[in-house]
């Protein structure tokens, strides 16, 4: 049922909305089926992002497809909480500092999702940057997968969704956008700095390519 | 079935015969030539013949049917021109409200052109939105870099939907379906010859630092060429055939003129094309680049021998 819900609305009303609004683009989709659970690996500009991310989602797999978003945000009310949930199926993580309370820590959470089987959509920027600028990355998604070197990671470069919505506007103004997909990849470094450099590198290349 | 054939007039039925044939023909001859020289790098033409045949089917279901369903599609047209340009154009963040009033001139352009109020349609661009335009600017205040936005938004909806809107407006004088014809097929072929004769006979550039591919050849064996064809095709039109001579004439320099406008454009933002939506092709500016200059100066040329 909620994965019917999930795929009418990520395979017919948000397409329907972003494809005049972006003309959206995906490169190298075909990676999405190439490993069962991976963790997509973003630039982060826009709202569109999530959205345009979970429609090029395989139909079948979108229920344990589950992007990351921050529960200090999304989830400062119930209500805002259950929609956010309801319509994105995302993993609400608090962004500060609550490594005591261990039903609060984001990494637990993350990790839990992962020992599921689910897939994440990380944006390791942590917010909304400039259009076409990347932020440095947190280090966060590195000590996950210095823990889970098995789990496969797809740096994935989107382009221009921080012009149609960006952060502070309200009206959104139509540009064509793309999706760039890399290949698969698994963690490489010593410790979680490292990871993560090499990450920021991959989504890099595929903004120059 | 029948009833739809009696609908059409023989004159478009012909008209769809030929633009079938010559598709065909260029098909097969990609194919046979392959056949014959499999060393030949075809793929691109074959990948640009493919997007011809499903250009041309997406135009005659829009223009063949009903005036309404054309000026939807010619709506469309606009708005993705529009986007497209947005897209290339280095435009501040300053400029997304002049932006938006850009895109909400599309409807009004395309319902003045619907409603055949001429001098609406000539002048609201040109005299209302270029002054819009600007205000819109001066009312956000950022006077960084403001020059440049104030020229390039009206420039931008002069190609995007002044041009284009002619197509509209060519389809409110009567017998304006044949024209429209006219002036797509003859534009889009003349893009054909000059590239074809180029190809064979090209030697010297015409505008090497523009666009290094074009050759006086192409151009000169193009604009003869698609003059030829004008003369063929004036069935369409209800024209004599000195008028059709001269019409087909200027058509194929004005297309000439935009094609170049627009190379122009994307050597400076250092582009090949404009997107990648239409394989073989490019965008759907680097497809209808010709076309934006060309109607406007056909509609006018129109008007100016039927009255």
């Amino acid at each position: 049922m909620r994965k019917l819900f999930l795929n009418i609305i990520y395979k017919g009303i948000v397409p329907f909305i972003l494809k005049p609004l972006t003309g959206i683009t995906y490169k190298h989709k075909e990676v999405l089926a190439e490993v069962k659970q991976f963790i997509i690996i973003a630039n982060h500009n826009s709202h569109l992002d999530t959205l345009a991310l979970m429609s090029a989602m395989p139909k079948h797999k979108i229920l344990e497809i589950k992007p990351v978003a921050a529960g200090d945000y999304f989830g400062s009310s119930k209500m805002k909480t259950f929609f956010t949930v309801l319509f994105t199926n995302a993993l609400l993580i608090p962004r500060c500092c609550s490594l005591k309370n261990k039903s609060k820590d984001p990494f637990r959470i993350m990790m839990k999702a992962l020992k599921r089987g689910q897939s994440l959509i990380v944006y390791p920027e942590g917010s909304r940057g400039k259009a076409n600028e990347m932020q440095e990355f947190k280090n966060g998604i590195g000590h996950i997968l210095l823990k889970y070197p098995h789990i496969a990671y797809i740096p994935t470069y989107i382009e221009n969704t921080g012009k149609v919505l960006p952060k502070e506007a309200h009206v959104p103004i139509p540009f064509n956008c793309k999706v760039i997909f890399g290949d698969v990849h698994y963690c490489k470094g010593k410790n979680a700095k490292e990871v993560v450099a090499n990450m920021f590198n991959e989504v890099s290349n595929l903004k120059a390519a | 079935m029948k009833n739809i054939l009696n609908h059409i007039d023989p004159t478009l039925l012909s008209f769809i015969l030929i633009v079938f044939s010559v598709l065909s023909f260029a098909s097969i001859l990609f194919f046979l030539w392959g056949k014959i020289n499999p060393k030949a790098k075809l793929t691109e033409l074959k990948m640009r013949a493919k997007s011809w045949w499903i250009m041309a089917t997406v135009f005659l279901i829009a223009t063949v049917f009903s005036a309404k369903v054309s000026y939807i599609a010619f709506a469309l047209l606009s708005f993705v021109a529009l986007r497209e340009l947005f897209t290339i154009l280095k435009l501040r963040q300053e400029d997304r409200g002049a932006m938006l009033l850009c895109y909400l001139a599309i409807p009004i352009q395309y319902f003045f052109t619907y409603h055949g109020y001429l001098v609406a349609s000539l002048v609201f661009i040109p005299v209302f939105m270029f002054v819009a335009l600007p205000f819109r600017l001066v009312l956000v205040g950022q006077t960084n870099g403001i020059i440049q936005s104030m020229a390039i938004l009206p420039a931008v909806l002069m190609i995007a939907l002044f041009g284009l809107s002619h197509l509209g407006l060519l389809l409110t004088i009567p017998g304006g379906r044949g024209l429209l014809f006219f002036l797509v097929f003859v534009t889009e072929m003349n893009d054909v010859f000059q590239f074809v004769w180029g190809k064979i006979l090209g030697k010297h550039k015409i505008l090497p630092k523009v666009s290094p591919n074009k050759t006086w050849e192409g151009f000169i064996g193009g604009v003869i060429t698609t003059t030829m064809l004008g003369l063929s095709l004036k069935f369409l039109t209800p024209f004599n055939i000195p008028q059709v001579l001269v019409i087909s004439f200027i058509t194929a320099n004005a297309g000439f003129i935009g094609d170049v406008i627009i190379s122009a454009v994307k050597r400076d933002l250092q582009l090949k094309d404009t997107s990648t939506v239409i394989p073989g092709h490019g965008g759907i500016l680097d497809r209808i680049d010709s076309l934006v200059v060309a109607a406007p100066v056909f509609f006018h040329l129109v008007y100016y021998f039927t009255n």
